[in-house]
């Protein structure tokens, strides 16, 4: 089985909602660089937007992006995967509290402060009844979301996902994680990915899923032993699948980023400037893993 | 397809660690809502349904050396696995290398809210516990406490968040992933969650009343609970007994409101109905309900609602609410609730509705009172709606 991606779209520290990135990335050399704005005033009232955190308003203008792209207004699936969710809501709540005391707090913050904020504010807006669920596991948790779509397809229960990956990072979460030594050097970036999944190609097609392996705590021979399974599976012989390296370091580190690295394979698939058979594999902190296998359609 | 069954369950909730303390407590109609003991909050008046041991007794019974970091959800999660696996017959190198996939929104926000100040200044001793403050990391740390688990993912929905979990792992083996998934979630009280559902104005000063009609709103508690769920294959290999089986489950979004369900219950309604399909059930044939039934005034009118027009105005089977008993756990209710109502079927009781004296008018039917049930249990159902519309249910059936 094969589950298209008919469209992506991602707001990053490139620029956002294309793939200018391809041929004229944006580089940067800080430590910690937060994501380039789209103009939300085409996804979204001022009056929505002004209530709305970033991560909210990049969650809507990307999938927005791929529902017109596809012309799918009404996907059967909304599945978000977020390391650490609506950050910057959070910490407002909790500083209010920790500053101000526990007196005179607003509900806003907190409303917009759980990690399925972001699949629900989709569901209402697109006003989506379906399917809906929100994983944060860590650095997989784009990878939990895609493998959940890709189990509902499985199982002849949708024909389309709109399946997104997204985090952001805030300036004092930053600080403290670079005190324990987290970013190990690489530049601390946000991540927001839609991709539209379906079961059928449509008009045109980035290229196809075709399997998700999540492991954990996996020895080298227990990867190997998946990656061995699946090419069986598939038809494909192991040495046939290319790895790219990470678009990582070009979109900045992040806990859902391997999002960046799915749709940056999507888009390079597409236009042939990669092989047809991709594997990408996520090593998250020589704990959780990550496999994805990828066709050009 | 492949049945799937439940061959274990662990629970730890404020009525106490494990089944037994929690069986006796449903039978005896002991709530464990009262005082906060452990939060420290200035909202100490409100009542909450708290474990009843300390974080340092969780880790002592835990078995986690007092030098390790963990985190009170951790803890209890390790408990409730703990009792689950054991039940199930499962122990660390019976080389069945079951997934986890757990459900949890607080993660380990009890360390951050005691400790983030103090990691913006320049003192480094609390800095590690940002490495726990995500959901994952609580995952992690309660699969890792055993070992041997293949593959791990943890689950946010708000409220329906464990209940999650269960469509996710039973889906792994419907697709052949997996051939033992162990699901089920735990959220600790934190002052974060408490001040947040305080600011919402949902938290009753009194035990909560869920299907009453002076119902107040909710009680917040806390609790872990994980189910094994194992293929029949694998049931068989084991030459273990299965408990009951998974006999389905629904996952719909309101998509109406962030925090308020819709007036007529509609993602309930589609939650409740997918999971009946999919059951290859009738409503008629749904013995008992646990429901959401939070107590606040918007939930239960709209779960209410909902359930009437899932299985018509005059004949809604046995409903009750145990949150008067274990408080709303939160992220951890879908699996408390589903262990509870596995409880109920195998034991042959309807749990009832604490506190329950005034009938709400828009409702044909009242809450459950009586223990007896009416007619054996053969089929239970239980719904976990979460902020932000996510709904769910879960269907379980006696073998």
């Amino acid at each position: 089985m094969a589950v298209y991606i008919q469209a992506a779209a991602q707001i990053s520290v490139q620029n956002p909602l294309c793939d200018d990135w391809l041929d004229n990335p944006v580089s940067y050399d800080v430590p910690f660089q937060r994501s380039i704005e789209a103009d939300y005033k085409r996804f979204l009232d001022p009056v929505a937007s002004r209530r709305m955190g970033k991560i909210l308003k990049r969650a809507i203008a990307t999938s927005m992006t791929v529902v017109e792209a596809t012309g799918i207004k009404d996907p059967d699936a909304i599945i978000v995967g977020t390391g650490l969710g609506c950050l910057e809501t959070t910490e407002k709540f909790m500083m209010a509290m920790l500053e101000e005391g526990e007196e005179f707090l607003q509900p806003t913050n907190f409303i917009n402060s759980t990690h399925n904020t972001i699949s629900s504010h989709i569901a209402v807006h697109l006003k989506c009844t379906g399917y809906n669920s929100t994983y944060v596991h860590l650095g997989i948790s784009f990878e939990s979301a895609l493998l959940d779509a890709f189990m509902q397809f499985q199982l002849g229960r949708i024909k389309s996902a709109l399946v997104g990956g997204f985090d952001e990072m805030i300036p004092n979460y930053f600080k403290v994680l670079d005190k324990v030594g987290f970013w190990e050097g690489k530049m601390a970036g946000e991540t927001a990915v839609s991709f539209m999944l379906a079961d059928s190609p449509g008009k045109n097609p980035m290229a196809c899923i075709n399997e998700v392996i999540l492991l954990h705590n996996p020895t080298k021979e227990r990867i190997e032993k998946a990656i061995q399974e699946i090419s069986n599976k598939l038809g494909i012989s192991r040495e046939n699948w290319t790895t790219p390296p990470s678009v990582k370091p070009l979109f900045g580190e992040s806990f859902s980023n391997h999002a960046y690295d799915v749709y940056a394979a999507a888009v390079k698939i597409q236009r042939g400037l990669l092989p047809d058979n991709v594997l990408l594999i996520n090593n998250y902190g020589n704990t959780e893993t990550s496999l994805i296998f990828m066709t050009k359609c | 397809m492949e049945k799937i069954f439940v061959t274990g369950f662990g629970i730890i909730t404020s009525l106490g660690a494990g089944t037994a303390d929690t069986l006796d407590s449903l039978h005896r109609r002991k709530s464990g809502i009262g005082r906060l003991r452990w939060l420290e909050t200035m909202h100490s008046h409100l009542p909450c349904a708290e474990i009843p041991f300390s974080t340092d007794e969780l880790r002592r019974m835990a078995g986690v050396p007092q030098e390790q970091m963990t985190t009170r959800t951790s803890l209890m999660g390790i408990i409730a696995l703990g009792e689950a696996l054991e039940m199930a017959g499962i122990r660390k190198n019976n080389s069945l290398n079951p997934v986890l996939i757990s459900g949890t929104t607080v993660g380990g926000m009890e360390n951050t809210e005691k400790f983030f100040l103090k990691m913006l200044t320049p003192d480094t001793t609390y800095d590690d516990y940002i490495l726990s403050h995500d959901c994952g990391v609580c995952t992690q740390m309660i699969a890792d406490h055993y070992g041997g688990f293949d593959m791990l993912s943890t689950l946010s929905t708000a409220c329906s968040s464990a209940a999650n979990a269960l469509i996710m792992g039973a889906d792994m083996i419907r697709t052949g992933r997996t051939s033992v998934a162990v699901v089920g979630g735990s959220e600790c009280l934190s002052k974060f969650h408490l001040n947040g559902f305080n600011t919402l104005k949902i938290l009753d000063k009194e035990p909560c009343r869920p299907f009453d009609d002076t119902r107040a709103g909710l009680n917040l508690g806390e609790g872990a609970a994980y189910l094994v769920l194992e293929s029949e294959t694998s049931v068989k290999a084991r030459g273990v007994k299965p408990l009951c089986l998974v006999a389905g489950y629904g996952n719909a979004c309101d998509a109406y409101h962030q925090t308020a369900s819709s007036p007529k219950g509609d993602g309930a309604v589609l939650s409740m109905t997918k999971a009946l399909k999919e059951a290859g059930l009738k409503p008629e044939d749904i013995d008992y309900v646990n429901a959401h039934g939070t107590g606040t005034p918007n939930n239960d009118e709209s779960e209410g609602k909902a359930l009437m027009r899932v299985f018509g105005a005059d004949s809604v089977p046995p409903v009750s609410s145990t949150k008067s008993y274990t408080g709303h756990t939160t992220s951890a209710a879908g699996s408390v609730e589903s262990v509870i109502s596995i409880l109920a079927m195998l034991n042959d009781f309807l749990p009832v509705n604490l506190n329950y004296k005034n009938p709400m008018e828009m409702l044909s039917f009242r809450p459950v009172t009586d223990e007896k049930p009416p007619r054996p249990i053969r089929h239970v159902m239980t719904n976990s709606f979460g902020f932000g519309g996510n709904d769910t249910t879960c269907i379980f059936s006696k073998i």
